[in-house]
Order: C-alpha cells, then sequence, then structure tokens
C-alpha cells in the first residue's frame, strides 16, 4: 500500500522491519543505513513513509528527519525508540514526527503507527 | 431701576408671545415703538373681533394679550372677558384712556390686574412687565413641576410595574396569611393570584425543607429581625424550585407592624449545579482512583478527589506545582513530565497532544505506594491525571513472576536430573576451592553463570554476575580471594538448592548420577554369564552374577513408601483418623524384585489395620485412647533375614469371631487361632465392601509369604492393637 524507507543502524532491525511491512502488503523502497543516506535515498524514492530510528550515529533520527522535512515538509516519518528515549520523541514529535513506536517491535505496533501516521489512507 | 435689571427683563419678555390690539393706528404706532424693544414676537389686531378670533384661533399660544379699552366692534374689555373665558389665567394688559376709578374698578371686576395709561411710557410698562413677569414665571414654575411630578409618576409607574413581574415578592399579615403577591411569584409558583391571596404562605412549602429551618426564621421575624436563607418551594404542579428570601417586618404608613414582606431571588439553577457537583464530587471520592486537573503552568485545580490527598499525603493541593507534588525529588521523571506538558500545550491538535502525554511516566512510586498514572488533555489547555494506586497488583505480579521463575527452574532441572547431579558437585567443589590464577577463576564463575542461567537458577546466577562485577571494579589482586569468600556464593546457592528440594524431593537433591539401562539387557548379559558359569566354574564369576542380580535390586523402603499415601487414602474414605504412617529403616538397604510381590500384597494388611484395626474417634475416646490411631511399619536387616513389623494401636484382632466364622465356614482350626486371620475365604466381616470382606486379601499375604519361605508372628493385644512381625530370609 505505502512506500516506505526503512532508516536504522542496525542490520537486522532493518531486515525485520523490512520483513514484516512487506507481510503487511506494504513496499520497502529502500534501507538506509545512517542519516545522510536516509536523506539521499528520500530525495531519490520520495517514500510515503519513512521508519526512522531514533539513534544512529552521525545525524540521529531527530536530526535526519529536520533535514527531510526541509526537503519535504509534508514527509511522514514515525520514530522508532526505545525505553529512555522519551525526550528524543518528544524532540522529534515538535520537529514534525508523525508518532513513534517503542521497542521491542511488533506487528500490532507497527500497523497501528501507521495506521494514527495516515489515517486518510484509510478513509477515517 | 438699574440697566442690568431692565436687560435681564428684557431677556425674559422678548420670548413672550403678544397679542397687541389697537384701533388708532397713531396710538399703534407710537406704542410698538416702545413694544419692539421688549417683545419680538407681536401679533396685531385692530379691533376686539379680529383679536379675539386671533386669541381663539391660537390658544395657549399668547402669553400676554395688549389691548386697548375702547374699540369698535368689540370692546377690550368684552374681549378680555371673552379670552377670561377660554382661559382664566390669560396675562391680559390694558392700556387705558381713561384714570377715572370707575373704569377701574370695572378692570378690577372683569378680572384685569394690570393696566397702563395712554400713551404707553417706558417706565410705567416696565413696571407692569415685571409684574406680568412674575407671574408668567411662576406659571412656567408650576408646570415645569407637574411635568416633573408626572414625569416621576411614570417612571415610578414602570418600577412598581418591573417589580411586580420581576420580583417575587409577597407580603402577608401578622399570621402569615398571604396579603400580596407579585405577578413574578404567582409565575414561579404556578398559583394565581386569587389562588395566593387569604391563603397561608405555607401553601408553597416544600416537604423537603425540615421544620427546624421554618421555626428559625418565624423566630427571627418575630423579633423584628431580617431573616435571609435559601428555602426549596412546592410548586403548584408538584415540582420544585429554590429561592435565596429575604424576609422582614413590614409596618403600615403608622408604623405599626402589621405583618411581613418578602423578597426572593430564583436560585433553583444554581442549586441544581450543586447538587450535581456534589453528586459527581461523590463519585469522584469514592472511586478509589485519583483525579486532578492542573492547567499548562502546572498549577493544580480546585476540584480533585480525596485519593489523591491520601495518595500524596497532603492536607491541600489546591494551586501547587503538580510537577513537584507528583514526582517530587526524582529530577528526570521531573524534567521529562515537564518538558511533555509544555509541548503539549504548544499544539493544537488533540493527536498531537495525545502523542506528547503518551511519553510522559507511566508509574512513579509515591509514599511507598506503587501507582500507575494516567494523561488526558482537556479543554482550554488544561489537564487531567488518573493516579491509580497498583502497589497490590505490582506485588501480585512479582509474586507471579517469582513463581514462573521457579517453574521454570523446576522443569529446567527435572528434565535432566544427572546434569543437575554434576552440576551441583561441580560447583560445590569449586566453591570450597576455588582456583588461585584469576582468569581460571574468572573463567569458570563465567561458565558457571551461563550453566546456572541456562537451568533457570537466577538467584546464583545473579550472585555470580554480582561477583563477576565486584571483582571486576576491584584493584588489588589480592583482595579478590576475600572478595570471593566474603560473597558467600554458598548461601545462595543453598536457596535456590532448597526450592528445589521442596519442588522435587530431597532424594533428587542427593542422588548420585545415575544411568538408564534396559532391563532387558541386563538379562542377556545375565544369562550370557550363567552359560558361562556351567562350563567353567569361578568363584569370581559368580560374584559378578550376583552383582549383576544386585543391579536390579530395589530398596526395601522405596517398596515401603507407597503405603502412607495409601493409608491416608483409605482412611479418609473409611472416615478413620490415623496419624501419617511412617516409614521407618535402612534407606540404603537393597533387596531383589522377588520380594516385590509380597511386598506388594501388603496393601491388605494395611486396609485391614484401617478399616478393623483402628477403631471410629468415639470409641477410641470411650476407651481413653488418642482419638488419632497409630499405624506403625518398620524393617530392619539382620545376618540373615529381614524383619518387618506392621501394626496398629486398634482394637486388636477378635479371635473369637474369628474362629466362630471358621465353624461356619467348615474351615480347618489350627492351633494357633490367630493364624485364622490368613486363612483364604474367612473374614473377620460380616458384609462386603469395597476394601475388604472378601477374605482373600490376608491369605494372598500368607501365599507370598510362603513362596519367600518367611515367617510371621502375630502378637494380638485385643483392645490395645496388634502387631505382624515378618520375617524374610535375606543374605
Amino acid at each position: 500500500m505505502f512506500n516506505i524507507l526503512v532508516v536504522d543502524d542496525a542490520k537486522m532491525i532493518r531486515r525485520m522491519l523490512t520483513m514484516e511491512l512487506e507481510k503487511m502488503g506494504h513496499y520497502v523502497v529502500a534501507e538506509a543505513e545512517t542519516g545522510r543516506e536516509a536523506i539521499h535515498l528520500y530525495e531519490k524514492h520520495s517514500p510515503d513513509i519513512v521508519t526512522m530510528d531514533i539513534t544512529m550515529p552521525g545525524l540521529n533520527g531527530v536530526e535526519t528527519l529536520k533535514e527531510i522535512k526541509k526537503i519535504d515538509k509534508t514527509a511522514t516519518i514515525i520514530m522508532i525508540t526505545s525505553h529512555g528515549e522519551e525526550k528524543l520523541v518528544m524532540e522529534a514529535i515538535v520537529a514534525g514526527a508523525k508518532g513513534y513506536i517503542l521497542k521491542p517491535l511488533s506487528k500490532n505496533k507497527l500497523i497501528d503507527a501507521i495506521l494514527r501516521a495516515c489515517p486518510e489512507a484509510y478513509g477515517l | 431701576m438699574d440697566i442690568d435689571k431692565i436687560k435681564q427683563l428684557v431677556e425674559k419678555t422678548k420670548k413672550l408671545k403678544v397679542l397687541y390690539v389697537e384701533d388708532n393706528e397713531e396710538t399703534r404706532q407710537q406704542a410698538l415703538k416702545i413694544l419692539k424693544n421688549f417683545f419680538d414676537y407681536i401679533d396685531i389686531s385692530f379691533d376686539g373681533t379680529d383679536g379675539f378670533q386671533k386669541y381663539k384661533d391660537n390658544t395657549n399660544y399668547y402669553d400676554l394679550v395688549i389691548s386697548d379699552i375702547n374699540m369698535p366692534k368689540m370692546s377690550g374689555l368684552d374681549m378680555s372677558r371673552a379670552i377670561y373665558d377660554i382661559e382664566k389665567d390669560q396675562q391680559i394688559l390694558i392700556v387705558s384712556a381713561y384714570n377715572d376709578s370707575e373704569q377701574l374698578q370695572e378692570l378690577m371686576d372683569a378680572g384685569i390686574t394690570n393696566y397702563i395709561h395712554k400713551p404707553v411710557k417706558m417706565h410705567s410698562l416696565i413696571t407692569e412687565l415685571q409684574k406680568i413677569i412674575q407671574v408668567i414665571d411662576l406659571k412656567n414654575q408650576k408646570k415645569q413641576e407637574l411635568n416633573d411630578i408626572q414625569k416621576l409618576n411614570h417612571e415610578l409607574d414602570a418600577l412598581v410595574d418591573s417589580f411586580d413581574t420581576y420580583v417575587i415578592a409577597s407580603r402577608t399579615d401578622l399570621k402569615g396569611v398571604i396579603t400580596y403577591a407579585s405577578k413574578a411569584y404567582q409565575t414561579i409558583s404556578g398559583y394565581k393570584e386569587t389562588e395566593l391571596i387569604g391563603k397561608p404562605h405555607n401553601i408553597v412549602r416544600h416537604p423537603d425543607m425540615p421544620s427546624y429551618a421554618f421555626k428559625e426564621m418565624w423566630k427571627t421575624i418575630k423579633n423584628g429581625d431580617l431573616w435571609v436563607g435559601e428555602v426549596k418551594n412546592l410548586r403548584k404542579d408538584g415540582s420544585h424550585y429554590w429561592v435565596k428570601a429575604s424576609i422582614a417586618p413590614y409596618f403600615d404608613k403608622n408604623a405599626q407592624h402589621i405583618g411581613y414582606s418578602a423578597i426572593r431571588i430564583d436560585i433553583t439553577a444554581q442549586k441544581e449545579v450543586e447538587e450535581l457537583h456534589s453528586e459527581v464530587n461523590n463519585l469522584l471520592n469514592n472511586a478509589g482512583q485519583g483525579f486532578l486537573s492542573f492547567n499548562e503552568n502546572r498549577k493544580i485545580g480546585k476540584s480533585f478527589s480525596k485519593e489523591c490527598l491520601s495518595i500524596f499525603e497532603l492536607e491541600d493541593m489546591y494551586d501547587q506545582d503538580i510537577s513537584t507534588v507528583l514526582f517530587g525529588n526524582d529530577r528526570e521523571k521531573k524534567e521529562l513530565f515537564i518538558d511533555g506538558i509544555q509541548k503539549a500545550s504548544a499544539v493544537d491538535e488533540d493527536m498531537l497532544k495525545d502523542l506528547f502525554l503518551s511519553l510522559l511516566p507511566k508509574e512513579h512510586r509515591i509514599n511507598s505506594r506503587d501507582i500507575k498514572i494516567e494523561y488526558k488533555a482537556l479543554q482550554n489547555n488544561f489537564f487531567m491525571l488518573i493516579l491509580t494506586d497498583i502497589t497490590k497488583t505490582k506485588l501480585l505480579e512479582s509474586k507471579i513472576k517469582e513463581q514462573n521463575q521457579i517453574q521454570k527452574m523446576i522443569v529446567a532441572v527435572a528434565s535432566n536430573q544427572n546434569d543437575f547431579i554434576e552440576l551441583k558437585f561441580g560447583f560445590e567443589s569449586f566453591i570450597s576451592n576455588p582456583s588461585k590464577d584469576l582468569i581460571v577463576l574468572l573463567r569458570e564463575l563465567h561458565t558457571f553463570k551461563g550453566i546456572f542461567a541456562q537451568k533457570e537458577m537466577v538467584h546464583i546466577a545473579y550472585s555470580i554476575h554480582e561477583l563477576e562485577s565486584k571483582i571486576n571494579n576491584c584493584l588489588n589482586e589480592s583482595n579478590i580471594i576475600e572478595i570471593f569468600n566474603k560473597h558467600n556464593l554458598k548461601d545462595i546457592f543453598q536457596m535456590d538448592l532448597e526450592i528445589i528440594a521442596s519442588n522435587l524431593g530431597d532424594e533428587f537433591i542427593n542422588a548420585s548420577c545415575k544411568l538408564n539401562i534396559d532391563i532387558n539387557y541386563i538379562d542377556t548379559l545375565e544369562s550370557k554369564i550363567k552359560e558361562l558359569e556351567s562350563d567353567d566354574k569361578n568363584d569370581k564369576l559368580v560374584d559378578i552374577l550376583n552383582d549383576f542380580e544386585k543391579i536390579k535390586y530395589e530398596s526395601v523402603y522405596s517398596m515401603l513408601n507407597i503405603y502412607p499415601s495409601a493409608v491416608k487414602q483409605i482412611a479418609q474414605k473409611l472416615k478413620k483418623e490415623v496419624y501419617p504412617l511412617e516409614i521407618r529403616g535402612d534407606k540404603k538397604l537393597l533387596i531383589s524384585p522377588k520380594f516385590k510381590p509380597f511386598m506388594k500384597s501388603l496393601i491388605h494388611l494395611f486396609n485391614n489395620c484401617v478399616e478393623h484395626g483402628i477403631e471410629d474417634v468415639e470409641t477410641r475416646l470411650e476407651n481413653e485412647k488418642d482419638e488419632i490411631g497409630t499405624i506403625i511399619c518398620s524393617f530392619s536387616k539382620y545376618a540373615h533375614s529381614i524383619e518387618l513389623i506392621i501394626g496398629d494401636n486398634g482394637s486388636g484382632i477378635d479371635v473369637e469371631k474369628l474362629t466362630q466364622n471358621a465353624l461356619k465356614k467348615d474351615v480347618a482350626i489350627q492351633d494357633d487361632k490367630l493364624m485364622l486371620v490368613f486363612a483364604d475365604s474367612l473374614s473377620v466381616k460380616d458384609k462386603l465392601s469395597i476394601t475388604s470382606g472378601r477374605g482373600v486379601g490376608m491369605s494372598a499375604i500368607k501365599y507370598e509369604l510362603d513362596r519367600l519361605n518367611g515367617n510371621i508372628e502375630i502378637k494380638n493385644d485385643i483392645g490395645y492393637g496388634v502387631e505382624f512381625i515378618f520375617t524374610l530370609p535375606y543374605e
């Protein structure tokens, strides 16, 4: 349904997310390992949704989000976060993130987060 | 007369409307010259008729009529009279040519008070005008006053009307009978005026109002004081309304106390809000949860449920900063909270607000209670907190978690006993003699930690983990052994062992490593060796054969250990009270499986002990025995035999009855009549029961005993119990 860009510095997480998202019927246009890569891939593919890990080496999730928002202010970005990173998540939301998912990841959490981020697509 | 006064006069006269009637032209012209100094508005007529006509056509217009007397058609005098008929207060100034008193009298009779002589002269005109102006002024003044009074009256009427329509007012006489009820009163009470006047005031009394309220009211107003209070009243249709009433004594115009007057305000709406408010408060206060609200500046509002005060141990919370009240010294949570609320207040979208709120701390320990915190965004940037005490829940959860962990551990350990035994021995020897080489020590600790974690033995695994950290933080190598010993892994390990023992039994822990071997394999080996023996007699082989035999041996104790629970069951069924059966004897004593059938047949004996041996509680008490019976079972090894004693402290065997039955059934009687107990198809019992009566049980025991070449001795103490002493040959 949606074209999704997966951003996470851990390969395992990227793989897991891609698998789950594709099972749900979405299409993962690309995977990014760093913030820089994410920005570049966003420009290239213009995905509908971006899943963004909050803590990454180099440009972190929030900084990357801000950069992407500069390119496309309507970008829909969902943060992937662990417990204890609440302050960063708040910063992300202020910067325009459409929601967040708390690890450990699960199918239900993904469905829920995407639904909240793009309610219009579901006719809500 | 000074100039100023004249000027003043002229000021006034100029405004006057004058009618000047004079037939003589010359006189007229001459007069006008002077009159024009005083009047701006002068109408002229040449004769009485015309003058009168003009006057008639303009009633109330002329302030002053100046007229000659002698005129054609109508004289000034006649004209004046006619004018007076229309307006008796009309100001008329006669200009008279004559001076005689007769004419003057005529003038006065006609009612004319102002006159001057011809020709019109300034000073006399002034004098008369002064008089005239005075009168006119007075008249005007009076008119004005009348107007004012009328205006006031109108206003008063409007006020009275307003009062009557909008103020709920009434008056009563001294006895409380209604003498006046305003329109508003009628409207709100639902009664018409006729239904109120003459009726007692309590026509609107509501049954919900307590009578002491009215007693107090009457006392106050009878004393001459003002009474103010809230009253619930009954409408004609049965519904109610609330008023705030002011009732005071009422006096007539002679200051006589003639009754009471009251005015009221309708406060029904406020009362409803109050009731609703207290109902809601009641609900909130009894919900067992803390509810409170605060604004974007984190100031707590006025309304909060009582539970909050108990949670925070405060007397009041209004206007305090919720972040401090809630999180006190926990800086991290407090900062997160403040940040979150700030950000939630800064956005308008509910979804975004909820998103921020979802990141706030969901739980906190306050005053030794675990409190769950839920957040909701309200309108106008207010927020609500719902606090729930989950201390008990958490305790339960941790208990369940603990139980689950124990279960996991038991399963992990039980599924491989040998592994566990190995581990136990290995760890115990490690603790008692840790390696002096630090690297080896750490490695072994780490390995044990891993294995214990595998076996879900979390206490000891965690303890090792702590020890590892301590060692890693230690700078001085020589202290490490000290730290190791101080840490006391042994006690923690013992804890876990005790849990396992209580679940799986002491034997489980204390067993030695075992091997599961198929019995067929042993039998095969045995027969192989037996074949060997017949060819080649060899002591050693005989020994080995014996050893093989012994592999199959089982412990006497374990064979007998099935009976305590059997005895318990039988006792329960038969409603007998028996102390738990204890098997006494060397647990290590092993015997060949050939003893098993005999051991198994003993169920009949135990059964008999409970059923026939142990009496019911009443009988035992009557016989001054312990109400709970005792069954004993013990075994000991002698040089060539094993002695097994099974007995009870019941009623003993009734030999008489046994003998009788034997005679009946034509059974041979031996010398030792007690042995009849073992005779086939013989029983002390007359009737059948599930557990006994067929007479087969005990004989089965004898049969098996004989097969083993064993002996039985029965010690019977009638009334006190019986003992069966079995001797089984054994090497």
